[in-house]
């Protein structure tokens, strides 16, 4: 049987093959060690993350590149309004270039109804995505502690390229702590596939980010322009609060109904 | 201990399953297993659009009078009906989502935002720099939209009876899966 279906495969592969169907097999680029990397902030371990997957991507007429990065908390019970920020910092043929807007910028560009950005907030996941699992969220470690991107294009559209600078941030109001970046990017080649650029992890935004970051203005135009509600890159100390353990927070309500008991034998 | 006493713990024991039942929440947080969101379970009973190749999509609001000033905002979800895991795309809303409001007579509300954006192809083409698939399991209901007033695209103003539906087309081989159709009432001043 599987002799059977080894050669039902082969003869599929030499008919594709025969038919002149192109198609790119996904390669995947290494990540440099340490992967996964410590997050500290503030001198303060409070997590790991790991590059799952960064590789080319090809479907149908369209390639591109696929990545995947994994925050994990090391106390699961403590919160840090997690955040991710992308930026475009090169490239050609993008989305904000066709609109008269050069990198660097932040993406999302556009996109929401009517053209305008999703939200008036900088940050890649709009607030739904960014607490849905599956989406901004990985596994058992809150918001933000997933990031996933899969950009592509034509693969007509040879020489065509783009350069990303992606960070995870914990945020506490306009106040942006920069805890780990990265870059990575992909080319189209001219042989309708595409190659990845290098990954490199980043331990301090360069202007790409910090430049579009912190002259935000709030607004829904993608073209920007206003006046910026004043987002800047801190040091110190991560925001945090801790997430009640549903067993805690049972104790707690059990603890009380115990005083109500009390109070309520001796009125009897 | 009195029995008395007793007769209360056991008052409290429906509170503490409810309360221990929670911890097992978290075995829905699995990568790839979108749950359906709170607002989506209160709202069961609201109709689905027809559903097209294993998706259906739903929208609603909190309410369905509306005064000729205060925000129209619109919830948004697709559910995979289908046996087989499906992929829904977030590559930014207009991308392939498109939100369709007529007046009573049945013509296309005023847009008011970004008209040359609108007469763009739909489902838009090409390239995409967020573009994040979101596997949906059998069952599995996508609701991490934006919920969007729609007052801020369209002019409605107008008192009457409103109709919105959503329309989602990842390409132009999918079918375009069509929410509910919503009927919202804007109230005349006063009434």
């Amino acid at each position: 049987m599987n002799l059977l279906r080894s050669l039902f495969l082969r003869l599929l592969l030499f008919l594709a093959l025969a038919a002149g169907v192109h198609f790119q097999v996904a390669e995947a680029a290494s990540i440099p060690a340490p992967n996964p990397m410590d997050i500290l902030c503030n001198g303060v371990k409070i997590g790991t993350l790991n590059i799952t997957n960064y590789a080319t991507y090809a479907n149908g007429g369209s390639v591109g590149a696929t990545i995947e990065a994994l925050f994990t908390k090391t106390d699961p019970t403590m919160d840090y309004n997690l955040k991710w920020i992308q930026a475009i910092t090169d490239g050609k043929g993008t989305i904000g270039q066709a609109n008269g807007t050069n990198p660097p910028y932040l993406d999302p560009y556009d996109l929401g109804p009517g053209g305008q950005r999703e939200d008036n907030l900088p940050w890649y996941w709009t607030d739904p995505e960014n607490m849905t699992a599956g989406v901004g969220v990985n596994d058992g470690n809150g918001p933000g502690s997933r990031f996933s991107d899969t950009p592509s294009q034509s693969n007509a559209n040879s020489g065509n390229f783009i350069k990303f600078e992606t960070a995870l941030v914990s945020v506490d109001g306009l106040n942006i702590h920069y805890l780990k970046g990265f870059t990575w990017g992909y080319t189209v080649n001219a042989d309708m596939t595409s190659t990845l650029d290098p990954f490199a992890w980043l331990n301090t935004p360069t202007d790409n980010l910090t430049g579009p970051t912190t002259a935000w203005d709030g607004t829904l135009n993608p073209k920007g322009g206003g006046k910026p509600v004043g987002y800047q890159f801190v040091g110190g100390a991560c925001p945090c609060t801790t997430i009640p353990e549903p067993g805690l927070l049972g104790l707690t309500l059990v603890g009380l109904a115990g005083f109500a008991i009390r109070a309520r034998a001796r009125r009897c | 201990m009195q029995r008395g006493e007793v007769a209360v713990h056991s008052r409290y024991l429906p509170v503490l399953a409810i309360l221990f039942c929670g911890c097992n929440a978290m075995d829905s947080h699995q990568r790839g297993l979108l749950k359906p969101s709170g607002a989506a379970d209160m709202n069961a009973a609201i109709v689905w659009g027809e559903a097209v190749d294993g998706l259906r999509s739903r929208i609603w609001t909190d309410k369905e009078r509306f005064n000729p000033e205060e925000p129209i905002t619109v919830h948004y979800a697709i559910q995979n009906v289908g046996n087989q895991a499906r992929t829904v795309w977030h590559r930014g809303f207009e991308a392939n989502n498109r939100i369709d409001v007529r007046t009573e007579d049945g013509k296309p509300a005023h847009f008011i935002g970004n008209a040359s954006a609108r007469s763009k192809t739909f489902p838009q083409r090409g390239n995409w720099e967020k573009n994040v698939p979101v596997v949906l399991q059998p069952g599995a209901i996508d609701d991490a939209y934006i919920a969007y007033n729609l007052r801020d695209f369209f002019d409605m103003k107008t008192p009457g009876v409103y109709s919105v539906q959503y329309v989602h087309q990842d390409s132009e081989d999918e079918k375009p899966v069509k929410s509910n159709e919503l009927k919202i009432t804007v109230a005349a001043p006063g009434s």
